[in-house]
């Protein structure tokens, strides 16, 4: 016997049993993957059928704006916005310069998203590159940058929830060997920090609670004018009593004004 | 915004817990780079196989690893087969068993085989390096399915 046996007789390791695991999806990408590719979907909807074209228009995005430019006046913000949309937009065409970019520049947004997940090392690169490979299943249901934010960290907090699921039905079969803890960096993160005002900020955001831990942390890589989108992927409701965005921004800093080691001089970005 | 544009101080702190997690936890190099290659033959209809890595076994001076890749329609198992230094061999198993096309996407270009009637397929010889498992009913047909890159 050298075939793999049906997947019904399969019972603890299979996407079957991760998938009831799964709370049921909703949202922008509330669509289940379609078990069928008998060419139900409209392929006319569908422009790019083999690949991505090429690169041949890449040199005309050799000027992005790095990520520390990217806060500050709500005009940056705005500019970034459109940017955005205009990758996307330039993206669901097919042009894979327009992807190329929205991977460099989304990408370490999603990586926090499955790290604040408690993923390990390996298994968040998976779920970051999963998350990447799907919208490109998904991008003709996705049309304004807000969505898109929405939907990948929606997504990529999903692809975390069934890559731990899979973790545990590994190891409930004692396969405990799985390869998630060589984990590059060693704790304790503050010997790392240089300066005195990271390692007071460290102390602080550990004084939060893990809801507004993993908020701050995906917002700290996100858009600007895209925290809401992020709120509500990672849900925490606006207007609710759980942590928001604003909440738990005032108290890290209220924390900070306690500790002398946070010595900021609010300069402008 | 519901809850307004941030005041200059929230800028601030906002900027300054970007540089703290950068520092303290950076994205790995290489993964965006591993991303777009992973991206270049997706495209809307084929189905995305999850990995999932089992443990890696010592045997006769070399190592295995066994990967699964998951989809609701297909699984792809595979063992590598690591020798030093030299190129690997995998094994490969499709389930439900089909002779679809198996197309292993690496930085030397493309090896193919035919997975058989059981499902099962091999390829002997691979070079070390960033690959990407396709999966194909015929020869030239969109991908049925494919898995995120990953380093042999």
């Amino acid at each position: 016997m050298t075939g793999l046996p049906d997947r019904a007789e399969v019972p603890a390791t299979t996407e079957l049993s991760v998938r009831a695991e799964v709370p049921v999806v909703t949202g922008l990408s509330g669509q289940a993957e379609a078990p069928d590719r008998t060419g139900l979907r409209d392929r006319a909807e569908v422009p790019v059928v083999n690949g991505l074209p090429s690169r041949a228009e890449a040199s005309d995005l050799s000027g992005l704006p790095g990520r520390a430019s990217s806060f500050g006046t709500a005009d940056r913000g705005h500019e970034r916005r459109d940017r955005l949309a205009g990758l996307l937009a330039r993206a669901q065409v097919g042009e894979r310069a327009a992807w190329d970019a929205l991977v460099a520049e989304l990408t370490p947004m999603l990586w926090h998203t499955a790290r604040g997940q408690g993923l390990g090392y390996e298994s968040a690169q998976d779920v970051v590159q999963t998350t990447w490979l799907v919208l490109v299943r998904r991008q003709h249901s996705i049309n304004t940058p807000g969505a898109l934010i929405e939907w990948l960290v929606t997504t990529a907090r999903r692809e975390a929830w069934r890559a731990r699921a899979r973790e545990r039905s590994a190891d409930l079969l004692g396969e405990d060997a799985l390869d998630e803890v060589r984990d590059p960096v060693p704790l304790p993160e503050e010997l790392l920090l240089a300066d005195e005002r990271q390692r007071a900020l460290w102390r602080a955001v550990g004084s939060l609670s893990r809801r507004c831990q993993v908020l701050l942390r995906v917002i700290a890589f996100a858009p600007q004018p895209h925290y809401d989108a992020v709120a509500r992927a990672l849900d925490m409701p606006k207007g609710s009593i759980g942590p928001t965005r604003g909440r738990c921004l005032a108290k890290l800093r209220q924390t900070l004004t306690t500790d002398p080691a946070w010595n900021p001089d609010w300069r402008a970005p | 915004m519901s809850e307004g544009e941030p005041d200059r101080q929230d800028v601030f702190v906002v900027e300054e817990l970007e540089r703290l997690y950068a520092q303290v936890d950076p994205v790995p190099p290489g993964l965006v780079a591993r991303i777009a290659f992973a991206l270049e033959l997706a495209s809307g209809d084929c189905e995305i196989l999850r990995p999932r890595e089992e443990a890696a076994a010592g045997v006769r001076g070399g190592e295995t690893r066994t990967i699964t890749f998951d989809s609701p329609a297909l699984t792809v198992m595979i063992d590598i087969s690591e020798r030093p230094d030299g190129p690997v061999r995998v094994d490969g198993w499709l389930a439900p068993p089909a002779g679809h096309l198996v197309e292993l996407r690496g930085p030397h270009g493309l090896t193919t085989v035919t997975a058989d009637q059981d499902g099962r397929f091999v390829l002997d010889g691979v070079p070390r390096g960033l690959v990407q498992i396709v999966v194909r009913a015929v020869a030239g047909s969109e991908a049925l399915a494919l898995t995120p890159s990953f380093v042999l």
